[in-house]
């Protein structure tokens, strides 16, 4: 069961890497600068490159995935803190399309280099064996 | 000036060709010559507006921002050079950055004036000092950023009573003037009739004189609000002024000042007469804005159509910052977070694309976020979000993104500087 569970978690994240591509590809030049002026808003406390100075987290080198869990996250989470009150600023479509510019694009970058997600992917494959496990104490304790 | 190849430039923007008809304002339609946009002004959303368009446009925008100085130097912040936590050269930023690092091109200028040039483009007369010859620089727009201006107050002298509300000079007199006086002495401070630059920022002010006077053994600081009460962080610095201030701060709401001698301050009620007096009078916007006829709104304020900044009565000259009067909060952030838009429009204009298209005006968001001092080592912040309204046709504060600090803390002290560096970066470097 756990291991087509995992299979399935990839499946998802391929499936949703080439939904990323379609998406970039098939995106028009006006969603391309609506999605560049709408990461510019980030870049006041994360830098122009999304490189960030001093102790604010860096998006630099995150992948999409990371990025759009975390914001959604933030913004499910609803806490009295800057950036949980910041993202309660933008609609979900928009989370996408900021993520995805951070992941993807280059334009702000200056060349920075991204760093590989592999082994974070395996660190997320992971957690995602234990929240599984949690998945199955429930069902037995039910 | 760059050859500039329209093809290349709107590849660049991403768009079809096809989509483009032939731009008339531009002479680039006809031959190379590139779109050129006056900024004047250098400060967070001068220098923003100016970054964004180098960077956005692949450096095929050229940008020329005129300002009476070489540097910039920022409110934000400049509290801290008020207690000796930050030296002038921390807050203080040369224009030789933004020319080395993205090609702005920066003129030692006041400017005199703006208006049509017979190509349909603008032209912008400045001078280079006093009394001497006006000069012009043509361009397809102009983006005035001059920030703003202080109303005249009768009898005021600001040598003798500071504002220190444009850092500089002002900054560090108060400065100076706060490390001379004895323990004991008393410290006057008005609060701007709103709005104002910084809204926290005058009461962050009296909490910082007041820690300042905590630290010597004592002392008096009145806080003259222009205002009915406290208009932002009520809580926070009602709070701050009842119980870690109780014995120095005496907060006086609804002042009414008639005049100012030496350091002596009339009000309609009453007379104080200080050791040290900080008076940060009610004010609008830059001086060119009222000189060019633009502070339409209650005399003060430039009004601008918040989708591109652009002014609602002049096509082509756009109003950024604490100089335009829109319902968001003056501050280097939102400046910072409104030239973005700026930017973009005007590169949307020069590709002759719309900007006014419903996907565009959906996704138009600002932010203000800032940090306060309290103490000389606790903070509060303040947060806000901006979204269009398109049946207002105006930025409207999205609720669920206010927010304000419920304590002031030591790492709210320390995220001050996270993002005070941030934004400095992203507005001047």
């Amino acid at each position: 069961m756990k291991n087509i569970l995992i299979t399935l978690h990839k499946f998802l994240i391929a499936l949703m890497s080439c939904l990323i591509v379609l998406f970039s590809s098939h995106a028009t030049a006006d969603t391309a600068m609506d999605a560049r002026l709408l990461a510019s808003q980030c870049a006041q406390c994360h830098g122009t490159t999304g490189n960030t100075l001093g102790d604010f987290d860096s998006i630099v080198g995150d992948s999409f995935s990371e990025l759009y869990d975390e914001l959604m996250e933030m913004k499910a989470e609803e806490k009295n803190e800057v950036m949980h009150k910041q993202i309660q600023g933008y609609t979900n479509d928009q989370i996408w399309l900021i993520a995805d510019y951070y992941a993807n694009d280059t334009t702000n970058n200056n060349g920075e280099e991204k760093v590989d997600d592999e082994d974070e992917e395996d660190e997320e494959d992971e957690e995602d064996e234990e929240d599984e496990d949690e998945d199955e104490d429930d069902e037995e304790d039910d | 000036m760059n050859n500039f190849n329209r093809r290349d430039f709107i590849k660049l923007m991403g768009i079809s060709a096809a989509s483009v008809a032939t731009p008339s304002l531009l002479k680039a339609a006809t031959g190379n010559v590139a779109p050129r946009v006056v900024v004047v002004g250098s400060g967070f959303a001068g220098s923003t507006v100016a970054k964004y368009l180098r960077l956005w446009s692949g450096n095929m925008i050229d940008v020329i921002v005129i300002d009476p100085k070489t540097s910039h130097v920022s409110c934000v912040m400049s509290n801290l050079v008020v207690n000796g936590k930050l030296n002038m050269s921390d807050i203080t930023f040369d224009h030789s950055v933004l020319s080395d690092n993205y090609g702005v091109q920066f003129i030692k200028g006041m400017v005199t004036g703006v208006g049509p040039d017979a190509e349909g483009g603008k032209v912008v007369s400045y001078n280079t000092g006093p009394g001497t010859t006006i000069k012009q620089k043509k361009c397809d727009y102009v983006v005035l950023a001059p920030g703003i201006a202080m109303d005249e107050i009768p009898g005021w002298d600001q040598n003798i009573a500071p504002h220190a509300w444009i850092a500089g000079e002002q900054t560090t007199l108060l400065k100076s003037q706060l490390e001379a006086i004895p323990a004991g002495g008393t410290v006057v401070m008005t609060v701007p009739k709103a709005p104002y630059r910084c809204p926290p920022g005058p009461y962050e002010r009296a909490c910082v004189i007041a820690d300042i006077m905590k630290r010597k053994g004592g002392g008096r600081v009145v806080v003259l609000d222009m205002n009915s009460k406290i208009i932002v962080e009520e809580h926070m610095f009602s709070t701050a002024f009842s119980d870690i201030y109780a014995d120095i701060v005496e907060y006086i709401p609804n002042v009414i000042v008639e005049r100012v001698d030496g350091l002596t301050i009339k009000t309609t009620t009453d007379s104080y007469t200080a050791d040290v007096l900080n008076v940060i009078p009610t004010h609008k916007a830059g001086k060119i804005i009222t000189e060019l006829g633009y502070a339409s709104i209650n005399e003060s304020w430039a009004d601008v159509n918040p989708i591109s900044y652009e002014l609602k009565s002049d096509k082509g000259i756009f109003v950024i910052g604490d100089s335009s009067g829109t319902n968001q909060p003056k501050s280097g952030h939102m400046a910072n977070s409104q030239a973005k838009v700026c930017a973009d429009a005007i590169i949307r204009m020069i590709a002759n694309q719309p900007i006014d298209d419903l996907q565009r005006l959906s996704n138009l968001t600002t932010n203000s976020a800032c940090y306060s001092p309290i103490t000389f080592n606790t903070a509060t912040w303040l947060t806000a979000g901006f979204a269009y309204d398109q049946d207002l046709e105006k930025m409207v504060a999205i609720k669920k993104s206010l927010g304000q600090a419920e304590m002031h803390s030591i790492d709210h002290y320390q995220d001050m500087f996270s993002w005070s560096q941030n934004l400095f970066e992203n507005s001047f470097m």
